[in-house]
């Protein structure tokens, strides 16, 4: 199966990004493993485009980060655990519903229902 | 993880950040979030190929492309950092760029305050017309509030520039406690909270003394109780002003470290 990479993710990754989170709290990193695992590693993202969509996520407030504690058994640059919000868990509920019309829709157009 | 590859890996990610317009503070979060991600990601890849410079490059590109980067962070700063920036000024601002700003600034700030502390006067005894009208014409109310105030924040400002040159400058002026006094008040001007602390301060006072209707520093009838007062309460507020200067004067140099630390790394691409 061909890999989707940025070009084809632009527009969903902030959803994506939500559905990870409603597993529970995680770094960047985590987050990158989690949509990786879910995606069957077909996903082609690049990492740096992980922060943008988080700190967007954040200032709408659908996200909350906190840093992680500085004696966490690593050295060097602390990281951030970002939790899904109560308005990010509306957002993505909405986005779910939006996603399965797109499909329907879609999918009649092109002949391929969902 | 040896310093020659932390500084790579600080390059990877300073590439993308240092052309980004956000505040400091913004960028600071942003630096040590890449790094920290950058860091993880350079060990898991180091594990797997076993070599340093393939998992250097391995990294680089995972990251992705650092103008791609920068455009995505820049989108994601908040348009309310922007106040922030206009506060910080921009670093190769003319000196009388930066003092008009922040005359501007404080004047608008002094403002806002006359306007709210008017309002409430007004609320809690309503004012008429007249009265009203007399305390907007007054002769003393426009200069006082707005020219006199900008021109002495223009000033303060045109004085803080010159400290804080004289802090960067590569001649120090020679000799203790000169050297002490000026860095310690150059690196608490530095800072814009203590610019903010220590004005609105002043400002607090000289309205408190102006509702008291004292004439500072004593009036004719004072005894010595209320001149002992007045100077106890100024020393008060004058340790504690030197206390906080003191204490945000660690803050600001750690603040200048850091940024030095970053603007010094080389983020041009080898040829």
């Amino acid at each position: 199966m061909e890999a989707i990479n940025g070009d084809k993710l632009r527009g969903h990754l902030e959803t994506m990004i939500l559905s990870t989170l409603e597993h529970g709290g995680a770094h960047g990193l985590e987050i990158l493993r989690r949509l990786d695992e879910a995606g069957c590693g077909l996903l082609r993202l690049k990492e740096g485009s992980l922060y943008p969509a988080l700190y967007r996520l954040e200032a709408g407030g659908e996200v909350k980060a906190v840093w992680e504690p500085a004696a966490h058994g690593r050295r060097g640059a602390r990281r951030r655990i970002y939790q899904l919000t109560r308005k990010g868990q509306r957002k993505l509920d909405a986005s779910r519903i939006e996603w399965q019309q797109f499909v329907r829709v879609l999918g009649g157009i092109l002949g391929a229902p969902a | 993880m040896n310093e020659s590859t932390l500084t790579q890996l600080k390059i990877i990610v300073e590439r993308a950040v240092r052309p980004v317009r956000a505040s400091t503070s913004h960028k600071r979060k942003m630096r040590e979030e890449l790094v920290a991600h950058v860091s993880a990601v350079f060990e898991e890849e180091a594990e797997k190929l076993g070599e340093e410079r393939a998992a250097l490059e391995r990294t680089a590109l995972r990251f992705g492309n650092p103008a791609e980067v920068t455009g995505q962070l820049q989108e994601s700063v908040p348009a309310s950092d922007g106040i922030a920036r206009f506060w910080e000024g921009r670093p190769d601002e003319s000196m009388l760029r930066g003092a008009l700003r922040f005359a501007w600034i404080e004047s608008a700030l002094c403002l806002i305050v006359l306007a709210v502390a008017l309002f409430v006067a007004g609320w809690v005894s309503p004012w008429s017309r007249e009265e009203l009208s007399s305390v907007v014409s007054g002769w003393v109310f426009l200069p006082l509030w707005i020219l006199v105030i900008a021109m002495v924040f223009f000033g303060i400002a045109l004085v803080a520039h010159w400290m804080e040159k004289s802090l960067q400058s590569p001649h120090p002026v020679a000799g203790w406690p000169r050297i002490g006094l000026i860095k310690f008040v150059t690196s608490a001007w530095a800072v814009p909270a203590v610019r903010v602390a220590l004005i609105v301060g002043g400002l607090c006072m000289f309205l408190f003394f102006r509702i008291r209707n004292v004439n500072w520093p004593m009036q004719p009838d004072w005894d010595l109780t209320q001149v002992l007062a007045a100077v106890l309460f100024a020393g008060m507020c004058a340790s504690w002003s030197v206390l906080c200067a003191w204490l945000l004067v660690q803050t600001v140099a750690e603040r200048r470290r850091y940024l030095e630390e970053w603007s010094r790394l080389p983020i041009e691409p080898t040829l």
